[in-house]
Order: C-alpha cells, then structure tokens, then sequence
C-alpha cells in the first residue's frame, strides 16, 4: 500500500497547478514558465501530501467556463471539466495528452476519463471466479488493439485457447504465443513484450504472487514501448493495490431477458482508475453482453451517485491512506454513511 | 560397422517414457497414424503398451484402437473385483482411449538428423543415416530413414572393445530416453540386417555369449580368426571366409534384405521365410526370376558387395573457427572471442547479402563431450551485436565443467537479407514500421533464446472439430525464409474466408457456428475433469442413464446447480478415424456464476450400455 502511495504523489502536485494554469489562461505563458516549473517543483518536493489543496482548487475552473459557447450542455460541460481536471491532478501526465483508444464499447468508454484506455499503461480485469469470462472480455478488447501489430499472448496452454480467441475477433496470424514454464520467466517474458515496440498488445493470465516491484516493472515497461498490457487476475487480488492504468472487476450478471440468451452478460466494475478521485468513473458499474462477432454491446450503465454531492467527501476519503486503495470500499463507507445521515 | 535403428519411433518411446514416470498405470496406449493412398489410415507405430493389445503395424487405425479399448475393458473387471464395492468407480476416458497422433515425418528426421551430430560427437567421426529406395521396404510401411550407420574401424579399441561400445552407446541413448536395437558386423548391409531381423530367440541359439551385451545388441564376429579390433574391413575380407557370419544371417526372416513389397509377395508364395533358404536357390535364376535387386542385397548382406556410406553433414554455410592459445573459462575472454568470430562470419554473409537464421556454437572443451548452443532466429540477420547478445545470455547461464579449448561458429541456416532503401527525405511512418518489424525479431529472438525455441509459437487453426487438435503451434524462431509470395497468398485466402463469415451473419435466418463468439471456452483443460452428476432429487453417481443434462454437478466435493444451459452440440469423429469420438457438449451457466464447458461423454457405452459420464472440458474464463 505505502508503494503506491508514493508513486501517486511523487510528481509534484505545484507542476501540475502549473499546467492548470497554463490551460485556463493563455498559452503563451507555458514557455516563461517552463523554467520556474521545475524550481517550484524542487521546491515543493517535500509538500508530498499536498493533494487535498489541489483538489479544492477544483471550482476554479468551474467559475470561468461560462465564457465558452453557450450551446453547451451542463451535463457535457461537467463531463469535460471533470476531464480536465483529471488531467491536471493525476500524475505524469501534465507534458502531453496521452493517447487513448477506444474498447469498441461505449459505455466502458464513458466510464474512462480519456475515453478510452490508455495505449502505452497496463490494465487489469479481476476475474470474480475462473470461469467468469474475465479472459474473454479482455481479449475482446485487446482484439481492437491486436488490429494495429502482433499480440503477444504470455500464457500456459491451459489459460489460453486460440480457437477462441480467435472468435472474438484476433487475427491468429497475429497471435505470439509464449509459453514459459516459470514465475520468473513470465515476468520476463511480460516485460520484454511490454517494451517491445513493434508489439501492439500484450495478454497475460497473471496469478496472485505478482509483486509491487513486478507491476511497477510492467508500468515502464508499457510507457517505453508504447505497448498495452492486459493482465487476467485472480479474485483474490481485488481491494490490493495496484499498479494498473485501469483495473476491472468482472463477473457474469443475472440475465436480462431482453437480450439473446445463449450469450453471457457481464457486470463490469470500475475498480480503480488512474486519476479518478475526481469523482470520474470509480465504482461504477455498466453490463455489457457480447454478440456472435465478438463484438461488445452495452445493456445499461448504472447510475453512480451524484459527483456533486459526493465528490468531496470522496476526495478526502481517497486521501485518507488507509482507504486509498481499496477504492470500492471507500464508496461503500461514503454511502452507508450518508445513510446514517 | 555399427547399426543403430532406433526402436520404432522416438517420438513415441519418449511419449511412453513421458506417461510412464508420472502415470504408470493410467497411461493411454499411443498410436500413430500415416494416411495410406488407398488404404486410409494406417498404423505407423505404436507402444509397447498397445503392441501387448495385439496391434501391428499396418494395420487400419480403426481396428487398432479398437483394440485398445477392448484389452482394457476385459483388464476393468478384474480391478473392479479387488476394489471391491465402494463406489462406481470414476473411469478416466483418457486410459481407455488411446492417444492417435499423426505421423509426422520432417519432426523424425529433424530428431534423427540430431541424433546422428550427437553421434558425430561422441562415437565416430563417420555417421551416415540410411538412404531409402523409391519404394517402402516390405514390413517396414514408414518410408523415411530410421537407421543410423557408422563407421567404428579403429574406434573400438578406445572404448576397450566392441562390447563396451555398445553398452557406452546404450547409456548414451539411455540418458537421453531412447531405446536401439544395434548390430555390429564386417558389411554395413549385415549390421543392417542383423539389426532389424535378430529376435531373441534367434539370438539365443547363433551366439554363444562370451561377453555380456545390452539387450537388443549383436555383434556378428569378424570372419578372421582371431581377428585384432583395429584389423580393417579390407584386410578381412580378404582373408579366410568363416562361416560365422553366415549363420546370423540364415535364420533372419527375408525382409531384412530390404526388398520391396512385390518381391516378398512372391517369395512368401514360393515357400521361401529366410534368407537360408534363399541362399540355397542357385543365383541366376533368382536374379531372372525376382529381379537383380534381390541378388545385389544377397551380396551386400554376404558381404560380396560393398556399398557405399552415405555420411551425414550437418549443412555448413559458414564456418569460422578460434583456438585458443591458453585454454580458459573466462567469460569475458570467451565472449570477446566469440564477437570477433561473429564479426569475420557477418563479413562472409555479407558478401552474398544474407544473414543468419540458424547459428550454432560449439565449444570445445579439456574433457570430452563438446558444449553445443544452437540459436534460432526470427528474421535474417547480420546484427552482430544483437547475435552476440544472444550467445552470451545463453553462455552465462550455462555452467563451464572444463576450460574451453576452441569455439567455433557455425551459420547452418541462412535467409536473404530485405533491403529496403531508405528515402532521402526520411518518410517516419515508413521508417517506424521498419522498426516495430526489426524490434519484433528480436523480442521474438529473445523470448526464444530463453525459453527454448517451442515455447514461442504461433497458432495456426486447422478444421478440425475435435477442440484439443484445433490449432497448431508452430515454432517462430529458426524457420526456413517463406516465399514472400505464398505468404501474401495464404493472406488473401484467409481474408476470403473471413468475408465469407461475415456474410454468413447477414443472413437473416442465423445458424450457429463454431467459430462464433463464446462457443469455445478460454481455458481448455489438457486433462478433462470427471463430474459427479445428480438429477433434480437424487443422489451423485458418476455415470446416469438419463439423456438429458444432469440438474447438479459434483466437483471436487462442491456441488454446482446448472441454472441455463444451451446444447447440445455434438462432435463426433468417423469411425475410419482412429477411436470414435462422440461428445455432447452443452455450455452450462452454474449458480456460483460460472460458465463452463461440459460433455456427455460415449464412450462408456462400450461396456456399459446407456451409461454416460459427464466430463468438463472447459473454462470460459
């Protein structure tokens, strides 16, 4: 838990006030201030927990946005801020936007705060059992990565089964299947693939025994090689912390009887989302079904309790080092508490 | 002359060794098919374990498999009887069902080749692996090379004699899981004969064993009396002919003269088993009658007639070569060594614009068994840095048990190199994925290089609706330069075919298809479990009677209530096909929230009429 705690606040927070600045008043200001930037960073390094004030600065932004174009809706407009401001308070992600693409399903996109997932960040998908299809959902959306380059496929023969993955849409030409033998080897051979750069994807049916320092390698490994990792996890490393872009929780929900029956649906939980404390995305739900190409369709998205009224609370929730990361549990507080109220 | 053929295929015996050491009793007889022009599927080899079943080879896999199935029915009861009573007891379709593969040839001479350098090695500087006529041999229906030959005058001795030889040979093989069958005579085509055609009981009777032997070996002794071990072939056939020689090969049945199938057709019709009795017919008639070929293979077999030893080489392109003046296990000296060596072959490839697929290295070293490391690559290439790179993870790992004497490089594999001309103007996107194409090779280089060449694969999917055979892997690393232009081919034909499906779902009626989504599990067992099965109100059993899908299964001592289910679709194999195959599968949705594959599973029909068993096969996990 301490691990992750000092790689979200590492980056110094005053940057990001910085880019803040930069984006709601002129752009020619970034060039003088380029130079400050990192004094004021060095600065402020101690000023670790320094959060909070960042995260209060939030109606700022909220005040000048009537000078845009009235058309606009409110909803639209909070969306976007709510993006805006996700950017400027996550870490490592103040130089350039970072690019995204999109699951080919619409309701996920909407739960991510770039629209979609990350291109060069792993993501994770905690299977709620080990036949729940956590495995076919993330190929599924690996498939539309798996269309720009080879998929490197990190898995013994008895997680992975080409035949179906090839139904959902991967091109088996496309598919390097690595098989190693041992704990070590898998991570090696992750890491290599994470960082190559000719691969588009990675999928890999990761157990519980990988480490923080294995994540972390993970992490880089997919910033150098601009390469999207997908991990399969075990149940039981839900609520631990992570080191993911994007983690999920899938599990096969009750049927809904509107749709085609011989095709399971899923609830998908957003369980942590870089960045989300903004009140975007964490802990909300969208069931989603598969049609017979493959290709993912949404059912409904459920509704996630108002920002307005929640975001502070959460906010001071998620700072709070002890519920930081295990954000699903942190809501559930939040609401029984509101309850009591 | 030393003769080695390997009992009957290598695959196999591993195979069988494999199961043996971790499922003795469990384990399912092996059998091994070739397609036959006319006569379907034949049997090409077997185990040891089916061979006590009663299958031959040649004979149809049909016949074959049924037979498997029988001799462990009738073993069943018998079991059953000690166990007496305690619960119908779980029947693995695994050990009653034999394992029917394919015959892959180019895989046995892969091995056969790699065989004979470990030969090459280790015995004699001369190994040849037998040449075949246009036609099979009579009794021996896989038309490849199976037999290795070498040339042991003056070796002997090294070893403290012929016996030693073999029984050092034996151990060698042993170590590596193989079991031979090995003759030494004067006349390769005696070794050769002797080899194939001596049976125990033969054995028993012709040698009056002095020295003790591994089992399955002969040596015919010389025809000199007295003759020394280092005497050489020429020097013995010169002199006195002893009829030693002769009286291991009368008793040997006439197929071990590798004649064709025609031959001992009409032979068998003329009364004539062995080859005494063939010796007693006056030549010239044999030869206008059956053909000079069988005359010539009389005289080899006599020794009248030498043939010539095709010797095995591994294929050079390139060869450099470092001694050492001071022998040493440095690490850094030897990889400098080693990066000087790459840099003089680069320069050799270069001059004819190709670069490496296959390198070995061999490192000679103080004691005698030489250190060999065998690269594959990906791609083509003339990256000196990136080979070195990859020789040095493998040399680092390895442990030195002596100092190395001289290393030398070897280029056994070579591609043409893709140049592409760079644009004055520097064209990024063009650039870029010239970069992602090389930065693949190498992962793939790599990945390889570590794990070992088989555990980087690509997948290619077959038609086959049996779900375990239904893609194969191929190695990607270490392969042979496609044509550019079949590949683009192979693309296009694959594209048509996805079209196709796409066209298929337009269609407003819709049929189910395997290859939709969700109709495969993601994780498929290699092993499929065995259910407990119970129908609404009853109790488990292992096997019901009722057609339809159970209400509650039993695994691992947990219950699982079905709540949905779809199904059935059934696969099922021809009977001409080896072991018929007669599934049921239904994917089931259980109330714990899961998605499993399952199947009724046939084949417990044989000995119980109308009594299934259910089986999970997969997880979609």
């Amino acid at each position: 838990m301490a691990v992750q705690q000092t790689f979200e606040f590492i980056t110094p927070p005053p940057v990001a006030k910085d880019s803040f600045t930069k984006d709601s008043f002129t752009k020619d200001s970034v060039t003088k201030d380029s130079v400050t930037k990192h004094s004021i960073a060095k600065d402020s390094a101690l000023q670790l927990r320094a959060k909070p004030p960042t995260v209060k600065a939030e109606p700022q932004p909220t005040q000048t946005a009537p000078a845009q174009p009235a058309a606009t809706k409110h909803e639209q407009l909070l969306q976007k801020l709510r993006g805006r401001v996700h950017g400027i308070t996550t870490a490592a992600k103040h130089h350039r936007l970072k690019e995204t693409f999109s699951t080919g399903c619409e309701s996920i996109d909407r739960l991510l705060p770039g629209s979609g997932l990350r291109i060069d960040a792993v993501n994770e998908w905690v299977a709620d059992g080990d036949a729940s299809g956590a495995a076919a959902l993330s190929l599924a959306i690996a498939s539309a990565r798996a269309k720009k380059g080879p998929l490197v496929v990190v898995a013994d023969s008895n997680h992975f089964y080409p035949p179906a993955a090839a139904a959902v849409g991967i091109d088996p030409s496309k598919i390097i299947w690595v098989r190693p033998t041992t704990t070590a080897d898998t991570v090696w051979s992750i890491d290599q693939a994470l960082r190559c750069t000719g691969a588009s994807a990675v999928w890999a049916s990761v157990g519980a025994w990988m480490d923080d320092r294995d994540a972390r390698r993970f992490q880089l490994a997919a910033e150098k090689g601009q390469t999207t990792g997908f991990l399969v996890r075990p149940r039981s490393v839900r609520g631990r912390p992570t080191f993911a872009e994007v983690r999920f929780h899938v599990a096969i929900s009750k049927q809904v009887d509107s749709v085609d029956t011989s095709l399971p649906t899923w609830t998908l939980t957003l369980d942590r989302c870089q960045g989300s404390h903004a009140g975007i995305g964490t802990g909300r739900q969208v069931q989603v079904t598969m049609d017979h190409n493959g290709q993912l369709n949404t059912l409904t998205s459920t509704r996630m309790p108002s920002h307005e009224s929640a975001a502070v609370h959460l906010a001071s929730q998620l700072a709070h080092p002890k519920t930081a990361s295990s954000t699903s549990a942190g809501i559930e507080s939040v609401s029984r508490r509101k309850k009591r109220a | 002359m030393l003769e080695s053929n390997l009992c009957p295929e290598e695959k196999n015996e591993l195979d069988s060794k494999e199961n043996n050491t971790w499922q003795l009793a469990n384990h399912a007889p092996i059998l091994i098919w070739g397609e036959h022009q006319r006569r379907g599927r034949r049997v090409l080899a077997c185990c040891p374990k089916a061979r006590s079943a009663g299958v031959r080879i040649g004979m149809p896999v049909a016949q074959a498999s049924e037979l498997c199935v029988n001799t462990v029915n009738k073993l069943r009861p018998g079991n059953q009887g000690v166990g007496k009573q305690t619960e119908d007891p779980p029947v693995d379709p695994h050990s009653v069902l034999p394992r029917v593969l394919p015959h892959d040839a180019g895989e046995d001479l892969e091995a056969l080749q790699q065989l004979a350098e470990k030969f090459h090695h280790q015995i004699s500087p001369l190994v040849a692996i037998e040449t075949i006529d246009k036609k099979p041999w009579s009794g021996y229906p896989r038309h490849q090379s199976e037999s290795l030959m070498c040339e042991i005058s003056g070796i002997a001795h090294l070893y403290g004699g012929e016996a030693e030889l073999l029984t050092s040979v034996t151990q060698m093989l042993d170590s590596m899981g193989l079991a031979a069958r090995m003759a030494i005579a004067d006349h390769q085509a005696t070794a050769w004969a002797v080899a194939h055609g001596m049976t125990d009981q033969i054995r028993k009777t012709v040698t009056r064993s002095q020295d003790p032997l591994p089992p399955r070996c002969t040596i015919v002794p010389t025809q000199v009396a007295g003759g020394t071990p280092d005497s050489s072939p020429a020097f013995r056939q010169n002199s006195v002919k002893g009829h030693i020689a002769k009286a291991f090969i009368e008793p040997l049945c006439v197929t071990a003269l590798r004649i064709d199938e025609t031959t001992a057709m009409s032979l068998d019709r003329l009364g004539i088993a062995t080859i005494g009795q063939l010796l007693k017919l006056p030549r010239s008639g044999l030869a206008s009658r059956l053909g000079t070929s069988l005359v010539q293979r009389l005289q080899e077999v006599l020794g009248e007639l030498d043939s010539p030893l095709v010797v095995h080489r591994v294929p050079v392109e390139h060869r450099e070569t470092w001694k050492l003046q001071y022998p040493t296990s440095d690490q850094a000296i030897l990889q400098d060594r080693i990066a000087r060596l790459m840099k003089k072959i680069r320069a050799g490839l270069a001059t004819r614009q190709r670069g490496a697929l296959r390198i070995t290295c061999r490192l000679d070293l103080l004691v005698h068994p030489p250190l060999i490391l065998q690269i594959g690559l990906f791609a083509p290439t003339t990256d000196v840095g990136h080979l070195c790179g990859l020789l040095s993870t493998r040399l680092e790992t390895l442990r030195l048990p002596a100092d190395v004497n001289c290393i030398t490089l070897t280029v056994n594999l070579s591609g043409p190199i893709r140049t592409t001309q760079i644009s004055l103007l520097g064209d990024p996107l063009e650039n870029d994925h010239q970069a992602s194409r090389s930065s693949i090779g190498r992962l793939v280089d790599s990945l390889s290089n570590r794990l070992g060449r088989d555990q980087v694969v690509k997948v290619h999917l077959r038609k086959d609706p049996i779900p375990e055979t239904a893609y194969r892997t191929i190695p990607l690393a270490g392969n042979p330069t496609v044509n550019k232009r079949g590949g683009t081919r192979r693309n296009a034909h694959h594209l048509g075919t996805q079209h196709s499906n796409k066209q298929h779902f337009d269609k407003p009626i819709y049929h189910p298809h395997a290859s939709d989504a969700m109709r495969r599990p993601f994780s498929l067992l290699a092993s499929p479990l065995s259910l407990a099965v119970a129908s609404k109100g009853g109790s488990f059993r292992h096997t019901t009677s009722s057609t339809d899908l159970p209400d509650r299964f039993l695994l691992h001592n947990v219950a699982y209530r079905v709540l949905r289910s779809w199904g059935p679709e059934r696969i099922e194999t021809g009977w001409w096909n080896g072991p018929s195959v007669r599934r049921d599968y239904f994917r089931i949705e259980t109330d714990q929230k899961q998605w499993w594959w399952i199947y009724r599973d046939f084949s417990t029909c044989v000995q119980h009429p109308g009594q299934y068993r259910w089986v999970l096969h997969g997880r979609f996990s």
